[in-house]
């Protein structure tokens, strides 16, 4: 319940959820000098956050991840020496692909 | 009907395209396990998988009972199409139509059942795309079809079984897994304890179960499936029952090594799987590239992420099918779910904590055999990529309804996925370049025609009655035979000889273990006469030569010969001579390219024999140079046995002192740190004292390892002390060492809390250890040697510490009278250790040796001269017991030197051979670097200067001349720079880039900050290569004023090699002289088969020794026959007689084959190693009931134990086929 509330309390900032989380995998993917879980784990708790706030379905998620796939070719494509940026994108985008799958069956489950 | 058409198109290309791989009448046989079963099945059967033990060398133990159905079957497909070409290129043929349709029809079994109404056009071409991404994905092919090995079959094998497997249980028909229990008995390599199976197949029956039970919502017919596994363990029993006793039994064994011990688990295990790990890039298996070289065209490979992308569209898409269809949704998901656990499996490293759980799975017997988990876990992510792929596809073509852009995609991706695969579709796997090194003559590919010239040579050598050895030349350092082609190209694999022709070959450094290494010094040294011996104790009795010059230097500069060549002739030329210096004649010239020679008689060792006398030895296998250089082994029948036990010995072994490991070194730094993770007055703290302490314990009963973890837990103590320095507190109420040695105590609780972070904790827990090291060394019972080794040890230990903790001291930020405290206790503790640890001082004269074998009387010494080691051995004396012993040398270049001789009481002995020291300095002169010299005649010189801002590059130089090619030199010198800072720098100026003494020229080797107070001793070891000159400079590191160093005793010397050592008994020569073959028994021997052999014996009057020259194994029994053979017929015989050699065959089953079950064995407790590699009895009369004449059969274990489980697989087979029969009948 507790959670609940905290929830609905933040539900107004949504929007701003939805930018950090942006911003957040911006700042992970091409500032930070190190790549750890945690920065995943965050970005992950934002992406359900928004989930949860904007009711997002899977497709939303698998949107991100056709955006991180495009990412992901336009790198390999001209940037291939940044080896840990690519690597690092690859994983988040293997990581919203777990999201998305794990959403779709929930969402069968309801259908 | 029409759909169809695309698969029947597909088929025919997937048909054709091996055709352009290789020419007609091409080969491609090699590889480390080679593809010889392609060019002669039957006599690759008959050579090496229906025996037990390897073709080749020596013959270990090498279990491949697994390719007997495989090679079977392609030897009947050979005797329909009589072509191996032919044979080759409809096998990889079928692979890719098998391959193909396998994922064709799997991907439309999978749909049909779970969408009722779909369209069969779209699903046909859906399952193409699936069928084709599979066949031709870069991932697989450039993974396994260059030079492929058997295992390979596994790209056509597991699509082909999962559908099988999938039709059987959608259906309950047995017949399908009747079909499977014959495809995976026909390819039994596929099968055996290996991380094929296991990467595949879990995932995959998993999988199916899911689908099965979870989405179709059906029963798994378990009882079926129940007695399928039990006749599928039952057909495959045959090589995985000796495979499994070979692991249980021998600790010895490679796969035993691999998965048990901490060695295979984690050093070829988790070390290798962390390298490989570091270059893989998961970017590469999303888009389904191969990682490193790219088969592919290397522009298109950014056109692979189309196919990811339409994975996603799938997922996209999926919610726009009708609702009806939620069984295929969800097939969708849960296939979509297995492909990406495929994607973790084969990239190893998402996420920190998915690497570090990969990584935790080696701490799992047998998990190693994943360490190349890319390759590995490739096929079973295809397969899954595939099939997911073609269900994308399955919905984007149902939703898009434009028939033209359906269209559009399908040709693109199809075109896509062909355009990519061009490289291998013309057959660039196939034809791999060979020799791809710099200035070649020419390339060298691997498909080659047979020579037909080669194929008389095999022919020859088959009919070859005398059961010997072949020695195969040139010589390659994989072990490898390099054979040419009729057109060009070349085969390198195994032996053909062995794996061919059934003779036990030598073709390489590798199947001349243990003797590679003797075997390539001896051809250096042209030691003729030790280097036939050598091949007398090899049993070998033929040299193959072959004098191709196209296998020689100008088309293989490098590999396979790189390092061979600095030891044995680089043309044939040179090996005609090379061969011609050895006790042979040729037997058969085979045009200008082959030459068999054949050993003389009077040097060949017979397979079986008796020896004349046995000579017990403790020198190894590599020291046996001297009595292969002074005895006539194959005349006299002397054999030698190399052991360890306390019984007398003719020949006795020194252990040489590492004397080196006593230079107190500034440079190279020798000592490791460990690191230190916790701070001690962390609350975690005790928890790491609790584990030290565990790890100590651990150690308690291997002295060696025990002192070697309290000298690593000394040095953690200083790695903690200088990383937390300032946060030690000093108690400074402790007077003397006594009471530092006591002031920790880790039994106490209070002391384990508050304590460890005090200096004199530290100390105190220091010198503990060190005392504790110190005890358990002197305490021992160990040999002599390894009391001084870890002596020495200690002492390396103690005089770096000293130094870390006195620069510690000194540069911390204490005050002065605590430095004072500190550094008394420091110099105690140290002066007690130092003189406790009781080495004396390094001295490059003096090379050390012990002698651990407490032996009595009469014996020589010996001295190895090696002109490589820098010992003037004819200058030198050795010292035994204050008596010195000189060399009484006959003949300088002998390679043996006798220094006297020396009457052994039962006591260890300390050897110190004093050699000449040769000074590379002869003056104490020193340059400044504006070339003014101040040099002085006395052995202690001051060097001063006057430095100002603008003259901070003056300094002190000396050259240094006369180093020698890759030796190591000790460049040491006293000095003392009265509180200044000096860099003390050495350069060396390589040989080629010499031009003057331009400084630009020079390369720095180290550069090193000293200072001192007074007297110090400075000392660096350098190990030159290819250059000899170089410069040692002093130069002061203030800015300006008045500087001085004072250097004295400035020296250069270099340490040579330590020659070996021996003592021989003079016991030897009544040995010698007593052997007398009247007394022994004659034999005749005759192969039954490689892994059996009989043994007339006759006139067995006396014990005996009987020698058999096949590798050393406790499998290897002797038994008593019941009968007298009743082959009678000689085709050998050696010795006027006294061994005989009957006709030789190659049995595999008749009805003698079970003789030996349920007799005792002979003579077990006395099987011993002779010439460190073959197998000798000592035999007893009263072993056969003091009988004079009988027979004994020799048998293999190994073998024994195959026949009844190969039997039970046979039968098992013969129900399988029987029952699929009835079942197709019925149908």
């Amino acid at each position: 319940m507790r959670l609940k509330n905290l929830l609905s309390k933040l539900k107004p900032f949504k929007f701003l959820f939805f930018i950090l989380f942006f911003v957040s995998l911006l700042i992970d993917v091409f500032f930070l000098p190190r790549y750890t879980d945690i920065q995943l784990a965050w970005l992950i708790m934002l992406w359900v956050l928004v989930i949860h706030f904007y009711n997002f379905k899977s497709v939303a998620t698998f949107k991100l991840d056709l955006i991180i796939l495009f990412l992901l070719f336009i790198l390999f494509t001209f940037f291939r020496s940044y080896i840990e940026v690519i690597d690092r994108i690859s994983t988040i985008f293997y990581l919203f692909l777990i999201i998305g799958v794990i959403q779709q069956f929930n969402e069968l489950r309801t259908e | 009907m029409k759909y169809k058409l695309p698969r029947f198109i597909i088929l025919l290309i997937f048909f054709f395209i091996p055709f352009f791989w290789l020419n007609p009448g091409e080969m491609d046989l090699g590889g480390d396990s080679s593809r010889l079963y392609f060019y002669d099945p039957f006599n690759y059967l008959q050579s090496f998988p229906l025996w037990g033990l390897a073709p080749d060398g020596i013959a270990g133990v090498n279990i491949s009972y697994f390719l007997i159905p495989f090679v079977i079957t392609l030897a009947a497909a050979k005797f329909i199409v009589q072509s191996p070409y032919l044979l080759i290129t409809f096998f990889n043929s079928f692979q890719l139509i098998v391959a193909f349709f396998a994922v064709f029809l799997i991907t439309k079994e999978l749909t049909k059942k779970v969408w009722k109404n779909i369209d069969d056009s779209i699903l046909e071409h859906s399952a193409c795309v699936a069928g084709i991404f599979y066949t031709l994905s870069p991932f697989l092919t450039p993974n396994g079809w260059d030079k492929a090995m058997y295992i390979h079959n596994q790209f056509f094998l597991n699509p082909l079984l999962l559908y099988l497997l999938l039709k059987f249980f959608n259906t309950k028909k047995f017949y399908y897994l009747l079909f499977i229990i014959l495809i995976a008995f026909i390819f039994s390599p596929n099968f055996t304890i290996g991380p094929g199976v296991f990467a595949f197949f879990p995932f995959g029956i998993v999988y199916l179960v899911s689908y099965i039970s979870l989405i179709k919502k059906q029963k798994i017919p378990i009882k079926l499936l129940v007695f399928g596994v039990l006749l599928f363990i039952l057909t495959q029993i045959f090589h995985l029952f000796p495979q499994i006793v070979s692991l249980l039994y021998s600790n010895n064994n490679s796969f035993f090594n691999a998965a048990f011990t901490e060695e295979g688990k984690f050093v070829r295990g988790l070390s290798y799987f962390t390298s490989v790990a570091q270059s893989t890039r998961i970017v590469n298996n999303i888009i389904n590239i191969p990682q490193g070289a790219s088969s592919i065209v290397k522009s298109l490979e950014f056109i692979w992420f189309i196919f990811p992308s339409i994975l996603i569209f799938g997922l996209l898409l999926l919610e726009k099918l009708k609702k009806t269809e939620i069984k295929f949704k969800y097939h969708f998901l849960l296939l979509f779910s297995f492909f990406l656990i495929s994607l973790f499996l084969v990239s190893a490293k998402i996420t920190n904590v998915g690497f570090s759980l990969f990584q935790s799975f080696f701490y799992i017997p047998g998990f190693s055999m994943f360490r190349n988990y890319v390759g590995q876990f490739s096929y079973i992510y295809t397969f899954f990529y595939a099939i997911l792929l073609g269900q994308a596809l399955l919905i984007l073509f149902t939703v898009i309804t434009n028939s033209f852009f359906k269209k559009a995609l399908y040709l693109t991706i199809t075109a896509l996925i062909l355009i990519s695969a061009f490289p291998f579709i013309k057959g660039d796997m196939i034809n791999l370049v060979l020799n791809k090194y710099p200035k070649i003559k020419e390339e060298v590919k691997v498909p080659i025609k047979m020579d037909p010239e080669y194929e008389k040579v095999l022919s020859f050598i088959k009919q070859d009655s005398v059961d010997g050895k072949y020695l195969t030349l040139p010589i390659t350092e994989a072990g490898l035979q390099l054979l040419g082609g009729k057109e060009g190209g070349a085969y390198l694999g195994p032996s053909t000889i062995s794996y061919l022709a059934g003779k036990k070959d030598f073709s390489g450094y590798g199947p001349l273990t243990p003797f590679s290494n003797l075997f390539l010094q001896l051809a250096k040294n042209n030691q003729d006469y030790a280097l036939s011996n050598l091949l007398s104790i090899l049993n070998i009795k033929h040299i193959f030569l072959n004098k191709d010059p196209y296998i020689y230097g100008s088309n293989f500069p490098s590999l396979p010969y790189q390092n061979i060549n600095k030891y044995l002739p680089e043309d044939p030329k040179n090996y005609t001579n090379f061969v011609k210096h050895l006790p042979v004649s040729s037997t058969k010239q085979f045009g200008d390219k082959y030459e068999i020679f054949s050993l003389r008689d009077d040097y060949y060792l017979p397979h079986i024999f008796i020896a004349k006398s046995v000579m017990t030895s403790s020198l190894t296998v590599e020291d046996s140079s001297y009595f292969l250089s002074e005895y006539p082994l194959a005349k006299e029948r002397i054999v030698f046995r190399y052991e360890n036990s306390n019984r007398e010995k003719i020949f006795l072994k020194t252990n040489k002192v590492d004397i080196y490991n006593r230079i107190i070194k500034d440079f190279p730094a020798i000592i490791q740190y460990p690191f230190a993770k916790w701070k001690p007055d962390s609350p975690i703290y005790p928890l790491v004292i609790l584990k030290e302490k565990r790890n100590i314990n651990k150690f308690k009963y291997d002295e060696d390892q025990y002192v070697d973890i309290h000298l690593f837990f000394s040095l953690k103590r200083i790695s903690e002390i200088y990383k937390w320095e300032d946060k030690f507190i000093i108690d400074n109420n402790v007077e003397d060492i006594e009471s530092l040695f006591k002031y920790w105590n880790d039994s106490n609780l209070i002391n384990i809390y508050h304590t460890p972070m005090y200096w004199e904790a530290m100390l105190s827990r220091y010198s503990q250890n060190i005392q504790k090291a110190i005890t358990i060394v002197e305490s021992s019972h160990q040999s002599i040697s390894w009391k001084l080794q870890k002596r020495t040890k200690i002492q390396e230990y103690l005089t770096t510490s000293k130094k870390a903790l006195s620069d510690l001291i000194k540069y911390s930020k204490r005050t002065e009278k605590q430095k004072t405290y500190l550094q008394r206790h420091v110099n105690s503790i140290f002066e007690r250790y130092l003189a406790k640890s009781k080495t004396s001082k390094f001295d490059p004269t003096i090379l050390q040796y012990s002698l651990d074998e407490k032996m009595h009387g009469p014996y020589e010494l010996y001295v190895k001269q090696d002109p490589e080691n820098g010992v003037g051995l004819l200058e030198s004396n050795l010292e035994i017991n204050n008596l010195t012993h000189r060399p009484e040398v006959l003949n300088p270049s002998e390679l043996w030197v006798k220094f006297g001789n020396i009457n052994l009481d039962n006591s260890d002995l300390i050897l110190n051979l004093k050699i000449p020291k040769k000074e590379l300095v002869t003056n104490q002169l020193w340059e400044k670097s504006d070339s003014l010299e101040i040099a002085t005649s006395s052995s202690s010189i001051i060097l001063q200067t006057l430095l100002s801002d603008n003259q901070n590059k003056e300094s002190f130089t000396k050259p240094i001349n006369g180093f020698d090619g890759k030796s190591h030199y000790l460049i040491s010198f006293d000095y003392n720079t009265s509180g200044d800072d000096y860099i003390m720098s050495f350069f060396i100026i390589p040989k080629s880039e010499k031009k003057g003494s331009n400084k630009k020229d020079y390369y720095p080797v180290f550069s090193l900050l000293k200072e001192s107070e007074g007297w110090s001793q400075f000392n660096a070891v350098v190990k030159s290569d290819q250059w000899n000159e170089g410069l040692f400079q002093l130069k002061p590191f203030v800015k300006r004023g008045l500087t001085k160093i004072e250097v004295k005793n400035f020296s250069v010397i270099r340490l040579p090699g330590q020659p070996d050592i021996f003592l021989k008994s003079e016991k030897i020569n009544t040995i010698l002289e007593n052997s007398n073959s009247e007394q022994l028994p004659k034999i005749s021997f005759r192969k039954i088969n490689p892994t059996k052999y009989e043994i007339n014996v006759q006139n067995a009057y006396n014990p005996y020794t009987l020698v058999f020259l096949d590798g050393y194994d406790s499998g290897w029994k002797l038994y008593e026959a019941d009968k007298a053979s009743s082959n009678t017929q000689i085709t050998a015989s050696y010795y006027n007689g006294e061994v005989t050699e009957g006709k030789n065959t190659n049995i595999f089953f008749n009805n003698s084959t079970f003789e030996t079950w349920g007799k005792k064995t002979l003579a077990d407790t006395r099987h011993f190693q002779a010439y460190g590699y073959a197998n000798a009895w000592q035999i007893q009369p009263s072993d056969i009931d003091n009988k004079k004449e009988y027979t004994l059969i020799l048998e293999h274990q190994v073998q024994k134990f195959f026949y009844p489980v190969f039997i039970i697989s046979v039968f098992a087979v013969l129900i399988t086929i029987i029952l699929l029969i009835r079942f197709l009948y019925e149908k």
